[in-house]
Protein backbone atom coordinates (compact mmCIF):
# COMPACT_ATOMS: atom_id res chain seq x y z
CA UNK A 1 0.00 0.00 0.00
CA UNK A 2 1.48 3.52 -1.06
CA UNK A 3 1.09 5.44 1.96
CA UNK A 4 1.60 8.78 0.54
CA UNK A 5 4.69 9.18 2.81
CA UNK A 6 7.36 10.30 0.14
CA UNK A 7 8.92 13.52 0.98
CA UNK A 8 6.25 14.14 3.63
CA UNK A 9 7.90 16.41 6.47
CA UNK A 10 7.59 14.83 10.16
CA UNK A 11 8.35 15.92 13.71
CA UNK A 12 8.91 13.11 16.24
CA UNK A 13 8.96 13.93 19.80
CA UNK A 14 10.87 11.24 21.96
CA UNK A 15 12.50 9.69 18.80
CA UNK A 16 15.93 8.94 20.16
CA UNK A 17 14.17 5.68 22.03
CA UNK A 18 11.35 3.62 22.39
CA UNK A 19 8.14 3.68 21.01
CA UNK A 20 8.95 7.46 18.80
CA UNK A 21 12.36 6.03 17.63
CA UNK A 22 10.37 3.06 15.96
CA UNK A 23 8.02 5.50 14.59
CA UNK A 24 10.35 7.60 13.40
CA UNK A 25 11.81 4.70 11.53
CA UNK A 26 8.29 3.27 10.42
CA UNK A 27 8.14 7.17 8.74
CA UNK A 28 11.72 7.38 7.46
CA UNK A 29 11.07 3.80 5.85
CA UNK A 30 8.42 4.87 3.89
CA UNK A 31 10.43 8.16 2.22
CA UNK A 32 9.53 10.69 5.13
CA UNK A 33 12.01 13.49 6.06
CA UNK A 34 11.76 13.42 9.75
CA UNK A 35 12.70 15.93 12.81
CA UNK A 36 14.21 13.82 15.35
CA UNK A 37 14.02 15.32 18.87
CA UNK A 38 14.47 14.68 22.24
CA UNK A 39 16.58 15.78 25.64
CA UNK A 40 19.59 14.53 25.15
CA UNK A 41 22.55 15.76 23.01
CA UNK A 42 24.18 12.77 22.86
CA UNK A 43 21.64 10.57 21.88
CA UNK A 44 19.87 13.10 19.18
CA UNK A 45 23.48 12.53 17.48
CA UNK A 46 23.71 9.08 17.61
CA UNK A 47 19.53 8.77 16.70
CA UNK A 48 20.68 11.24 13.32
CA UNK A 49 23.52 9.64 12.47
CA UNK A 50 21.86 6.00 12.90
CA UNK A 51 19.16 7.28 10.74
CA UNK A 52 21.17 9.26 8.26
CA UNK A 53 23.13 6.00 7.11
CA UNK A 54 19.94 4.57 5.85
CA UNK A 55 18.12 7.70 5.17
CA UNK A 56 20.45 10.29 4.00
CA UNK A 57 19.14 14.17 3.75
CA UNK A 58 15.83 12.50 5.30
CA UNK A 59 16.31 13.66 9.33
CA UNK A 60 17.20 16.43 11.04
CA UNK A 61 18.09 16.60 14.81
CA UNK A 62 16.58 18.76 17.72
CA UNK A 63 17.95 18.58 21.54
CA UNK A 64 14.50 20.11 23.35
CA UNK A 65 12.97 19.26 26.33
CA UNK A 66 8.83 20.01 26.21
CA UNK A 67 8.60 21.38 29.33
CA UNK A 68 10.13 24.54 28.02
CA UNK A 69 7.97 26.65 26.21
CA UNK A 70 10.62 27.63 23.77
CA UNK A 71 10.52 23.41 22.80
CA UNK A 72 7.87 23.95 20.11
CA UNK A 73 9.61 26.78 18.32
CA UNK A 74 12.77 25.27 17.70
CA UNK A 75 10.75 22.16 16.77
CA UNK A 76 8.53 24.29 13.95
CA UNK A 77 11.92 25.97 12.91
CA UNK A 78 14.15 22.81 12.09
CA UNK A 79 11.41 21.34 9.79
CA UNK A 80 10.96 24.71 8.24
CA UNK A 81 14.27 25.40 7.69
CA UNK A 82 14.94 22.20 6.51
CA UNK A 83 12.26 21.73 4.14
CA UNK A 84 9.68 24.40 4.34
CA UNK A 85 6.78 22.01 5.57
CA UNK A 86 5.12 20.02 7.89
CA UNK A 87 2.79 17.35 7.28
CA UNK A 88 2.93 15.94 10.76
CA UNK A 89 3.62 15.60 14.39
CA UNK A 90 3.69 12.47 16.58
CA UNK A 91 4.42 13.40 19.78
CA UNK A 92 5.93 10.71 22.03
CA UNK A 93 7.69 10.93 25.38
CA UNK A 94 8.41 8.89 29.43
CA UNK A 95 5.57 8.72 31.38
CA UNK A 96 5.35 10.10 34.72
CA UNK A 97 6.47 8.50 38.09
CA UNK A 98 4.69 5.83 39.78
CA UNK A 99 2.41 7.27 42.80
CA UNK A 100 -0.83 6.30 43.58
CA UNK A 101 -3.23 8.82 44.55
CA UNK A 102 -3.01 9.25 48.17
CA UNK A 103 0.73 8.88 47.77
CA UNK A 104 1.29 11.69 44.79
CA UNK A 105 2.56 15.02 46.03
CA UNK A 106 0.87 17.77 44.90
CA UNK A 107 4.95 18.71 43.27
CA UNK A 108 4.39 15.95 41.18
CA UNK A 109 0.85 16.22 39.96
CA UNK A 110 2.05 20.26 38.48
CA UNK A 111 5.08 18.36 37.36
CA UNK A 112 3.47 15.54 35.40
CA UNK A 113 1.01 18.43 34.52
CA UNK A 114 3.55 20.36 33.02
CA UNK A 115 5.65 17.18 30.89
CA UNK A 116 2.16 14.73 30.54
CA UNK A 117 -0.27 17.04 29.30
CA UNK A 118 1.12 20.85 28.76
CA UNK A 119 3.95 20.18 26.87
CA UNK A 120 2.57 18.00 24.34
CA UNK A 121 -0.34 20.51 24.20
CA UNK A 122 2.26 23.24 23.23
CA UNK A 123 4.07 21.55 20.32
CA UNK A 124 0.61 20.57 19.05
CA UNK A 125 -0.71 23.81 19.15
CA UNK A 126 2.68 25.65 17.57
CA UNK A 127 3.10 22.70 14.95
CA UNK A 128 -0.84 23.15 13.66
CA UNK A 129 -0.74 26.61 12.84
CA UNK A 130 2.54 26.02 10.57
CA UNK A 131 0.82 22.58 9.52
CA UNK A 132 0.02 22.01 5.65
CA UNK A 133 -3.22 21.09 4.68
CA UNK A 134 -3.70 17.39 4.90
CA UNK A 135 -1.47 17.29 8.41
CA UNK A 136 -2.05 14.74 10.79
CA UNK A 137 -1.31 15.42 14.67
CA UNK A 138 -0.60 12.55 16.89
CA UNK A 139 0.25 11.61 20.23
CA UNK A 140 1.63 8.32 21.44
CA UNK A 141 -1.10 8.19 24.79
CA UNK A 142 -1.91 5.07 27.29
CA UNK A 143 -3.99 2.91 28.30
CA UNK A 144 -4.70 5.43 31.32
CA UNK A 145 -6.99 7.18 28.55
CA UNK A 146 -9.93 4.13 29.43
CA UNK A 147 -9.08 2.41 32.40
CA UNK A 148 -6.62 3.31 35.32
CA UNK A 149 -3.83 1.33 35.65
CA UNK A 150 -2.42 0.49 39.63
CA UNK A 151 -0.17 2.88 40.81
CA UNK A 152 0.10 4.88 37.72
CA UNK A 153 -2.83 7.62 39.22
CA UNK A 154 -0.71 10.66 37.58
CA UNK A 155 -1.04 8.98 34.09
CA UNK A 156 -4.50 8.15 35.30
CA UNK A 157 -5.49 11.69 35.83
CA UNK A 158 -3.49 13.70 33.18
CA UNK A 159 -3.90 11.58 30.14
CA UNK A 160 -7.98 11.27 29.83
CA UNK A 161 -7.29 15.04 29.92
CA UNK A 162 -5.06 15.26 27.06
CA UNK A 163 -6.79 12.58 24.49
CA UNK A 164 -9.84 15.10 25.58
CA UNK A 165 -8.11 18.08 24.40
CA UNK A 166 -6.41 16.32 21.15
CA UNK A 167 -10.47 15.49 20.63
CA UNK A 168 -11.18 19.52 20.75
CA UNK A 169 -8.60 20.28 18.74
CA UNK A 170 -9.80 18.05 16.14
CA UNK A 171 -13.01 19.80 16.18
CA UNK A 172 -11.62 22.86 16.29
CA UNK A 173 -9.30 22.75 13.05
CA UNK A 174 -11.53 20.94 10.78
CA UNK A 175 -11.98 23.24 8.08
CA UNK A 176 -8.32 23.44 7.72
CA UNK A 177 -8.03 19.79 6.79
CA UNK A 178 -5.36 18.84 9.56
CA UNK A 179 -6.50 15.64 11.42
CA UNK A 180 -5.48 14.49 14.93
CA UNK A 181 -5.18 10.54 15.92
CA UNK A 182 -4.11 9.33 19.60
CA UNK A 183 -2.69 5.98 19.37
CA UNK A 184 -3.19 4.03 22.86
CA UNK A 185 -0.28 1.50 23.08
CA UNK A 186 -0.65 -1.44 25.53
CA UNK A 187 2.31 -3.18 26.94
CA UNK A 188 4.72 -2.99 23.67
CA UNK A 189 8.55 -4.64 24.35
CA UNK A 190 10.38 -1.09 24.71
CA UNK A 191 13.84 -1.13 26.93
CA UNK A 192 11.78 0.58 29.63
CA UNK A 193 8.36 -2.04 29.70
CA UNK A 194 11.54 -5.29 29.32
CA UNK A 195 12.98 -3.14 32.40
CA UNK A 196 10.17 -2.72 34.67
CA UNK A 197 9.16 -6.45 33.93
CA UNK A 198 12.43 -7.72 35.56
CA UNK A 199 11.86 -6.40 38.55
CA UNK A 200 8.72 -7.60 39.17
CA UNK A 201 8.90 -11.22 36.83
CA UNK A 202 6.03 -12.88 38.65
CA UNK A 203 3.58 -9.99 38.31
CA UNK A 204 4.65 -9.27 34.83
CA UNK A 205 4.40 -12.70 33.58
CA UNK A 206 0.89 -13.12 35.13
CA UNK A 207 -0.08 -9.74 33.03
CA UNK A 208 1.31 -10.44 29.89
CA UNK A 209 -0.81 -13.69 29.81
CA UNK A 210 -3.82 -11.69 30.21
CA UNK A 211 -3.50 -10.45 26.80
CA UNK A 212 -5.51 -12.21 24.40
CA UNK A 213 -2.78 -12.44 21.72
CA UNK A 214 -0.97 -13.94 24.63
CA UNK A 215 2.46 -11.99 24.36
CA UNK A 216 3.91 -8.40 24.31
CA UNK A 217 3.66 -6.03 20.79
CA UNK A 218 6.78 -4.91 19.40
CA UNK A 219 7.98 -1.28 18.76
CA UNK A 220 8.00 -1.85 14.97
CA UNK A 221 3.80 -3.71 14.99
CA UNK A 222 2.92 -0.31 16.76
CA UNK A 223 5.07 1.81 14.52
CA UNK A 224 3.35 0.69 11.47
CA UNK A 225 -0.04 1.46 12.90
CA UNK A 226 1.64 4.91 13.70
CA UNK A 227 2.69 5.07 9.97
CA UNK A 228 -0.40 4.51 8.91
CA UNK A 229 -1.96 6.94 10.48
CA UNK A 230 0.23 9.69 10.27
CA UNK A 231 -0.01 9.19 6.69
CA UNK A 232 -3.14 10.58 4.20
CA UNK A 233 -4.06 6.82 3.32
CA UNK A 234 -6.06 7.43 6.95
CA UNK A 235 -7.05 10.28 5.55
CA UNK A 236 -10.74 10.12 6.96
CA UNK A 237 -9.33 8.96 10.29
CA UNK A 238 -10.02 12.18 12.77
CA UNK A 239 -10.40 13.21 15.88
CA UNK A 240 -10.56 9.41 17.88
CA UNK A 241 -8.00 7.24 19.45
CA UNK A 242 -6.57 3.53 18.03
CA UNK A 243 -5.93 1.14 20.55
CA UNK A 244 -3.02 -1.21 19.64
CA UNK A 245 -2.95 -3.63 22.77
CA UNK A 246 -3.78 -7.06 21.71
CA UNK A 247 -6.88 -6.70 22.96
CA UNK A 248 -5.77 -6.47 26.50
CA UNK A 249 -8.19 -3.33 27.11
CA UNK A 250 -11.17 -4.99 28.81
CA UNK A 251 -13.86 -2.33 28.53
CA UNK A 252 -15.64 -2.03 25.13
CA UNK B 1 5.40 1.52 -0.54
CA UNK B 2 4.04 -0.25 3.02
CA UNK B 3 4.63 -4.17 2.59
CA UNK B 4 0.96 -5.12 4.11
CA UNK B 5 2.23 -8.79 3.83
CA UNK B 6 -1.40 -10.32 2.71
CA UNK B 7 -0.47 -10.89 -0.81
CA UNK B 8 -1.85 -14.26 -1.81
CA UNK B 9 -4.03 -14.77 1.36
CA UNK B 10 -8.17 -15.46 0.66
CA UNK B 11 -10.99 -13.44 1.68
CA UNK B 12 -14.35 -12.92 2.10
CA UNK B 13 -16.04 -9.71 1.82
CA UNK B 14 -19.27 -9.44 2.24
CA UNK B 15 -21.56 -6.26 0.99
CA UNK B 16 -19.27 -6.86 -1.83
CA UNK B 17 -21.14 -5.63 -4.73
CA UNK B 18 -22.57 -1.99 -2.76
CA UNK B 19 -20.17 1.16 -2.27
CA UNK B 20 -18.45 -0.08 1.53
CA UNK B 21 -17.64 -3.31 0.11
CA UNK B 22 -16.66 -3.10 -3.63
CA UNK B 23 -14.28 -0.64 -1.93
CA UNK B 24 -13.15 -2.59 0.24
CA UNK B 25 -13.01 -5.62 -2.10
CA UNK B 26 -11.06 -3.76 -4.46
CA UNK B 27 -8.69 -2.13 -2.20
CA UNK B 28 -7.25 -5.82 -1.02
CA UNK B 29 -7.18 -7.52 -4.49
CA UNK B 30 -4.63 -4.65 -5.17
CA UNK B 31 -2.89 -6.08 -2.23
CA UNK B 32 -2.96 -9.57 -4.27
CA UNK B 33 -5.48 -10.84 -1.95
CA UNK B 34 -7.78 -13.23 -3.61
CA UNK B 35 -11.06 -11.89 -2.70
CA UNK B 36 -14.23 -14.52 -2.89
CA UNK B 37 -17.23 -11.09 -3.67
CA UNK B 38 -20.43 -11.57 -1.77
CA UNK B 39 -23.48 -9.80 -2.69
CA UNK B 40 -27.18 -10.81 -2.51
CA UNK B 41 -27.26 -9.16 -5.82
CA UNK B 42 -25.11 -11.20 -8.23
CA UNK B 43 -24.88 -8.87 -10.65
CA UNK B 44 -23.42 -6.38 -8.08
CA UNK B 45 -20.86 -8.73 -7.16
CA UNK B 46 -20.52 -10.00 -10.95
CA UNK B 47 -19.33 -6.15 -11.37
CA UNK B 48 -16.91 -5.83 -8.77
CA UNK B 49 -14.97 -9.29 -9.50
CA UNK B 50 -14.82 -7.86 -13.61
CA UNK B 51 -13.51 -4.73 -12.56
CA UNK B 52 -10.68 -6.77 -9.78
CA UNK B 53 -9.60 -9.05 -13.00
CA UNK B 54 -9.49 -6.09 -14.99
CA UNK B 55 -6.24 -4.41 -13.08
CA UNK B 56 -5.09 -7.98 -12.84
CA UNK B 57 -6.56 -9.34 -9.93
CA UNK B 58 -8.01 -12.39 -8.29
CA UNK B 59 -11.52 -12.65 -7.63
CA UNK B 60 -14.41 -14.92 -7.45
CA UNK B 61 -18.63 -13.74 -6.84
CA UNK B 62 -20.74 -15.50 -4.48
CA UNK B 63 -24.26 -14.97 -3.48
CA UNK B 64 -26.83 -16.17 -1.05
CA UNK B 65 -29.44 -14.30 1.29
CA UNK B 66 -27.37 -13.64 4.54
CA UNK B 67 -30.21 -15.02 6.42
CA UNK B 68 -29.98 -18.13 4.84
CA UNK B 69 -27.84 -20.05 6.84
CA UNK B 70 -28.16 -22.91 4.83
CA UNK B 71 -27.34 -21.10 2.09
CA UNK B 72 -24.10 -20.12 3.63
CA UNK B 73 -23.11 -23.39 4.60
CA UNK B 74 -23.68 -24.58 1.16
CA UNK B 75 -21.64 -21.44 -0.59
CA UNK B 76 -18.92 -21.89 1.98
CA UNK B 77 -18.64 -25.67 1.20
CA UNK B 78 -18.21 -24.60 -2.37
CA UNK B 79 -15.47 -22.37 -1.69
CA UNK B 80 -13.42 -24.87 0.21
CA UNK B 81 -13.73 -27.25 -2.25
CA UNK B 82 -12.16 -25.26 -4.81
CA UNK B 83 -9.24 -24.72 -2.63
CA UNK B 84 -10.42 -20.96 -1.70
CA UNK B 85 -9.50 -20.47 1.75
CA UNK B 86 -10.72 -17.39 3.78
CA UNK B 87 -8.21 -15.78 5.98
CA UNK B 88 -9.69 -12.14 5.91
CA UNK B 89 -13.35 -11.92 6.69
CA UNK B 90 -14.94 -8.56 6.09
CA UNK B 91 -18.67 -8.62 7.50
CA UNK B 92 -20.55 -5.97 6.11
CA UNK B 93 -24.39 -6.43 5.91
CA UNK B 94 -27.49 -4.25 4.85
CA UNK B 95 -28.75 -1.18 6.71
CA UNK B 96 -32.39 -1.80 8.01
CA UNK B 97 -35.27 0.10 7.09
CA UNK B 98 -35.01 3.58 9.12
CA UNK B 99 -37.76 3.21 12.35
CA UNK B 100 -37.83 4.61 15.89
CA UNK B 101 -37.86 1.79 18.04
CA UNK B 102 -41.05 2.03 19.38
CA UNK B 103 -43.94 -0.11 17.88
CA UNK B 104 -41.94 -2.20 15.13
CA UNK B 105 -43.10 -5.52 15.08
CA UNK B 106 -41.33 -8.51 16.85
CA UNK B 107 -41.34 -10.01 13.48
CA UNK B 108 -38.91 -7.13 12.00
CA UNK B 109 -36.90 -7.22 14.78
CA UNK B 110 -36.27 -10.93 14.95
CA UNK B 111 -35.69 -10.74 10.68
CA UNK B 112 -33.48 -7.73 11.38
CA UNK B 113 -31.37 -9.77 14.10
CA UNK B 114 -31.35 -12.72 11.95
CA UNK B 115 -29.90 -10.92 8.99
CA UNK B 116 -27.70 -8.91 10.51
CA UNK B 117 -26.24 -10.15 13.65
CA UNK B 118 -26.77 -13.80 13.74
CA UNK B 119 -25.55 -13.78 10.14
CA UNK B 120 -22.37 -12.70 10.74
CA UNK B 121 -22.09 -14.71 13.86
CA UNK B 122 -22.62 -18.03 11.93
CA UNK B 123 -20.62 -16.89 8.98
CA UNK B 124 -17.70 -16.10 11.17
CA UNK B 125 -18.20 -19.33 13.04
CA UNK B 126 -18.20 -21.20 10.35
CA UNK B 127 -14.62 -20.13 9.20
CA UNK B 128 -12.79 -19.91 12.62
CA UNK B 129 -11.87 -23.34 12.28
CA UNK B 130 -9.41 -22.91 9.15
CA UNK B 131 -8.10 -19.87 10.50
CA UNK B 132 -6.90 -21.33 13.62
CA UNK B 133 -5.69 -24.03 11.94
CA UNK B 134 -3.81 -21.54 9.56
CA UNK B 135 -2.71 -19.87 12.68
CA UNK B 136 -3.58 -16.31 11.04
CA UNK B 137 -6.95 -14.93 10.36
CA UNK B 138 -8.62 -11.58 10.38
CA UNK B 139 -12.46 -10.94 11.23
CA UNK B 140 -13.54 -7.38 10.42
CA UNK B 141 -17.02 -6.16 11.09
CA UNK B 142 -18.14 -3.12 9.54
CA UNK B 143 -20.55 -1.30 11.68
CA UNK B 144 -22.18 2.06 11.79
CA UNK B 145 -21.20 5.38 14.12
CA UNK B 146 -24.84 4.79 15.86
CA UNK B 147 -23.40 1.94 17.87
CA UNK B 148 -21.39 5.27 19.17
CA UNK B 149 -24.47 7.72 18.59
CA UNK B 150 -27.36 6.11 18.07
CA UNK B 151 -28.65 7.74 14.76
CA UNK B 152 -32.48 9.29 14.92
CA UNK B 153 -35.02 7.16 13.13
CA UNK B 154 -32.47 4.47 12.47
CA UNK B 155 -32.90 2.28 15.42
CA UNK B 156 -33.11 -1.17 14.65
CA UNK B 157 -29.62 -0.49 13.16
CA UNK B 158 -28.67 1.71 16.33
CA UNK B 159 -29.89 -1.33 19.00
CA UNK B 160 -29.10 -4.68 16.46
CA UNK B 161 -25.25 -3.40 15.14
CA UNK B 162 -24.32 -3.04 19.10
CA UNK B 163 -24.86 -6.53 19.55
CA UNK B 164 -21.81 -6.98 17.57
CA UNK B 165 -19.62 -5.11 19.86
CA UNK B 166 -20.13 -6.93 22.66
CA UNK B 167 -19.39 -9.96 20.50
CA UNK B 168 -16.78 -8.61 18.73
CA UNK B 169 -15.18 -7.46 21.65
CA UNK B 170 -15.47 -11.43 23.36
CA UNK B 171 -14.34 -12.86 20.22
CA UNK B 172 -10.78 -10.88 20.17
CA UNK B 173 -9.50 -12.23 23.86
CA UNK B 174 -11.22 -16.21 22.21
CA UNK B 175 -9.29 -16.55 19.52
CA UNK B 176 -5.75 -14.13 20.37
CA UNK B 177 -4.19 -16.84 21.03
CA UNK B 178 -4.19 -18.32 17.00
CA UNK B 179 -2.88 -15.41 15.52
CA UNK B 180 -6.79 -13.83 14.83
CA UNK B 181 -7.42 -10.35 15.67
CA UNK B 182 -11.44 -9.48 15.70
CA UNK B 183 -11.86 -6.02 15.08
CA UNK B 184 -14.86 -3.41 14.25
CA UNK B 185 -14.76 -0.39 11.72
CA UNK B 186 -16.97 2.19 12.39
CA UNK B 187 -18.21 4.35 9.63
CA UNK B 188 -19.36 7.83 9.54
CA UNK B 189 -20.75 8.94 6.86
CA UNK B 190 -19.39 7.50 3.83
CA UNK B 191 -20.58 8.56 -0.03
CA UNK B 192 -22.92 6.01 -0.76
CA UNK B 193 -25.99 5.53 -2.35
CA UNK B 194 -26.97 4.15 1.42
CA UNK B 195 -26.13 7.58 2.13
CA UNK B 196 -28.15 9.01 -0.20
CA UNK B 197 -30.93 7.12 0.31
CA UNK B 198 -30.90 7.94 4.14
CA UNK B 199 -30.75 11.98 3.25
CA UNK B 200 -33.21 11.64 0.63
CA UNK B 201 -36.12 10.01 3.12
CA UNK B 202 -34.86 12.40 6.04
CA UNK B 203 -36.02 15.33 3.32
CA UNK B 204 -39.11 13.52 2.72
CA UNK B 205 -39.87 12.85 6.06
CA UNK B 206 -39.17 16.41 7.26
CA UNK B 207 -40.36 17.98 4.01
CA UNK B 208 -37.38 19.47 3.09
CA UNK B 209 -34.81 20.03 0.33
CA UNK B 210 -32.49 17.23 -0.24
CA UNK B 211 -29.77 19.38 -0.51
CA UNK B 212 -30.86 21.07 2.53
CA UNK B 213 -30.08 17.71 4.46
CA UNK B 214 -27.04 17.13 3.01
CA UNK B 215 -25.68 20.31 3.71
CA UNK B 216 -26.86 20.49 7.39
CA UNK B 217 -24.94 16.56 7.40
CA UNK B 218 -21.65 17.76 6.16
CA UNK B 219 -21.42 20.31 8.23
CA UNK B 220 -21.78 18.26 11.47
CA UNK B 221 -18.58 16.45 10.31
CA UNK B 222 -14.97 18.22 11.40
CA UNK B 223 -13.42 17.45 8.55
CA UNK B 224 -16.45 18.72 6.48
CA UNK B 225 -17.12 16.18 3.79
CA UNK B 226 -18.36 13.09 3.47
CA UNK B 227 -15.68 10.27 3.45
CA UNK B 228 -15.48 8.54 0.03
CA UNK B 229 -15.26 4.52 -0.29
CA UNK B 230 -11.70 4.21 -0.90
CA UNK B 231 -10.65 5.97 2.29
CA UNK B 232 -13.19 3.54 4.39
CA UNK B 233 -11.44 0.92 2.86
CA UNK B 234 -7.67 1.80 2.90
CA UNK B 235 -8.37 1.86 6.34
CA UNK B 236 -9.86 -1.52 6.39
CA UNK B 237 -7.04 -3.18 4.46
CA UNK B 238 -4.63 -1.99 6.65
CA UNK B 239 -6.70 -3.16 9.80
CA UNK B 240 -6.82 -6.87 7.75
CA UNK B 241 -3.03 -6.50 6.75
CA UNK B 242 -0.15 -8.45 8.79
CA UNK B 243 0.55 -4.58 10.15
CA UNK B 244 -1.84 -4.60 12.49
CA UNK B 245 -1.28 -7.41 13.67
CA UNK B 246 -1.45 -6.22 17.30
CA UNK B 247 -4.61 -4.30 16.91
CA UNK B 248 -7.64 -6.80 18.03
CA UNK B 249 -10.66 -5.75 19.97
CA UNK B 250 -10.41 -2.69 18.97
CA UNK B 251 -13.26 -0.19 17.01
CA UNK B 252 -11.75 1.79 14.59
CA UNK B 253 -13.66 4.65 13.31
CA UNK B 254 -13.28 6.02 10.32
CA UNK B 255 -15.57 9.43 10.69
CA UNK B 256 -13.78 12.28 9.64
CA UNK B 257 -14.41 13.50 13.79
CA UNK B 258 -18.41 12.92 13.37
CA UNK B 259 -18.83 10.97 16.47
CA UNK B 260 -18.57 13.61 19.28
CA UNK B 261 -17.06 11.61 21.97
CA UNK B 262 -13.74 10.13 22.77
Amino acid sequence: MDLGLKARVYIVTGSTSGLGKACAAALLGEGARVVIASRDQARVDAAVANFEERHPGQVRGVVVDLIDPEAPHSLVKSALQGWGQIDGLLVSGGGPPVAGVMTATDEQWKDSFDTVFLGPLRVARAVAAKMSAGGCISMVLSGSVYAPIPELALSNGLRPGLAMALKTLSDELGGTGIRTVGLVPGRIETARTIELDSAHPEVSERRNKAIPTGRLGTPEEFARVAAFMLSPAASYVNGTCVVIDGGARRSL
Amino acid sequence: MMDLGISGRGALVLGGGGGLGSAIAKSLAREGVKVAVADLVEAAADKTVAAIRESGGEATAVSWDLADHAAMESTMDDLEKSHWSVDILVNITGGPPPSPVTSQTEELWKDQFNAMVLSVIRLTDRLLPGMKERGWGRIITSTSSGILTPIPNLGLSNALRSALVGWSKTLAREVGGYGVTSNLVIPGRIATRRIVFLDEAKAEREGRAVEDVTEESVSSIPVGRYGEPDEYAAAVTFLASASASYITGASIRIDGGLIPSV
